[in-house]
């Protein structure tokens, strides 16, 4: 019965991939990967993995679809819809390589030995001793805490790379319209936000024992802090002052500060000591979740304030 | 057949006419404006038929209130994008479609 649902979810998937490259201009083609997305986080829930398909449905249509809407001008004065143009070199190179890569990988998936019990049975089994109860928040703060504190740092790279790229500082951010003055706006604003942030400090909680984790909290975060930045409730645009840049830092610096205590005391990088490693790991996830969020607020930041538009904004 | 499972199925049944009127709809109504109807009105009330099948399948009284909570969420966050959708459209001048004599 599921096997008639998983086929046509798959057959939405192709599809709108294929209609996203081949759409006439590039808004439909955000338009039909935001949608994409949306599809993308149902599979992910359909493989049993909901920490993925949280964090899929808030970033790929959510923060990606605003960051991508926002870098083609739809919210400049005068929008015209770019034309998808696609050269016919480049067109089969990509397809080449995507063909190269679907085929290694349908290759791998064949060759896969009949029984494969996988790391299951390691994880659970030390699963008391992590300070947590859910597998994937044990895996990725306990056991692989090493990849987490470099994806943090790759994170933070990623948000100097861009503010490198933008030589103006504290731009007065291109708000769309300040808007405090409908009711609408305020009341719909007033009680979304409060929600997200709440909801933003649950997951980061219930990241212990169930999907959630530092990771989805900070996407939302930065969801929130889209939707503030662009409804032009946030009175001043988000300077690069000192609370930005030490938000964006807490986390990365937090957690490698652990490592390097836990060398001290353990000689092993990482290694939380039983009775504290419960609380050790939600103090890291929460410092996490607020740069993750500051993060994405300040990468967005970046490409919506980009606009080069003569016009002072208001 | 249990009697609750009958229930479910046809409120599962109106969800599904619901959600294919608004995307009708969407698809066939002339401008901005009577297409935001669509999709608010009819989506939002196929999936208060979705919720309430839910929350009699649900397992506990804790899952029943939040699928409540979702659905009173969802009804409130899509009419605030209405109401965004419809304003831009208004600064836009979108003229709203008259039916042509």
């Amino acid at each position: 019965m599921m096997l008639a649902f998983d086929l046509l979810l798959a057959a939405a998937l192709l599809g709108l991939g294929a209609s996203a490259v081949l759409a006439r201009d590039l808004f439909r083609s955000v338009l039909l990967f935001m949608i994409f997305g949306l599809l993308m986080s149902l599979a992910w829930a359909r493989l049993a993995a909901p920490d993925i398909a949280i964090t899929e449905a808030t970033l790929g249509a959510g923060l990606t679809g605003a960051l991508l809407l926002h870098a083609l001008g739809i919210f400049r004065p005068a929008p015209q819809p770019a034309p998808s143009v696609i050269r016919p070199w480049f067109a089969l190179m990509c397809a080449i390589s995507v063909f190269a890569l679907a085929s290694m990988l349908i290759a791998a998936l064949l060759l896969l030995p009949e029984e494969m019990e996988g790391l299951r049975e390691p994880v659970m089994a030390k699963m008391p001793v992590s300070g947590v109860d859910h597998p994937l928040t044990a895996v990725l703060l306990n056991y692989r805490g090493y990849d987490t504190l470099l994806e943090i740092g790759v994170l933070l790279l990623a948000v100097a790379g861009v503010w490198s790229l933008d030589r103006q500082r504290s731009r007065r951010l291109r708000l769309i319209q300040p808007a405090h003055r409908h009711a609408v706006m305020r009341i719909g604003i007033g009680l979304l936000l409060p929600l997200m942030i709440m909801t933003a400090g649950y997951m980061v909680w219930a990241g212990a024992f169930r999907p959630g984790g530092a990771f989805q909290a900070g996407a939302l975060l930065g969801a929130a802090s889209v939707i503030l930045m662009s409804s032009g409730m946030l009175a001043t645009p988000l300077a690069r002052g000192l609370s930005l840049r030490v938000t964006l830092a807490i986390g990365f610096t937090f957690f490698m500060f652990m490592a390097i205590i836990m060398q001290g005391i353990n000689g092993q990088v990482l290694q939380y000591p039983e009775p504290l490693a419960g609380i050790i790991i939600l103090a890291i996830e929460s410092t996490l979740a607020f740069s993750i969020g500051a993060s994405l607020a300040a990468l967005f930041a970046a490409v919506a304030g980009l606009a080069r538009q003569p016009e002072q904004a208001s | 057949m249990p009697a609750i499972d009958a229930i479910i199925m046809a409120l599962l049944f109106f969800s599904a006419l619901f959600f294919l009127a608004g995307t009708v709809g969407m698809l066939r109504f002339p401008d901005v404006y009577t297409r935001l109807h669509a999709l608010t009105k009819a989506d939002n009330l196929g999936l208060g038929f979705l919720v309430l099948a839910l929350m009699l399948h649900s397992a506990s009284l804790a899952f029943a209130a939040k699928y409540l909570l979702v659905w009173l969420l969802i009804m409130f966050s899509s009419s605030f994008a209405a109401f965004l959708v419809a304003h831009a459209a208004r600064r836009k001048r979108t003229p709203p479609w008259r039916r042509s004599p």
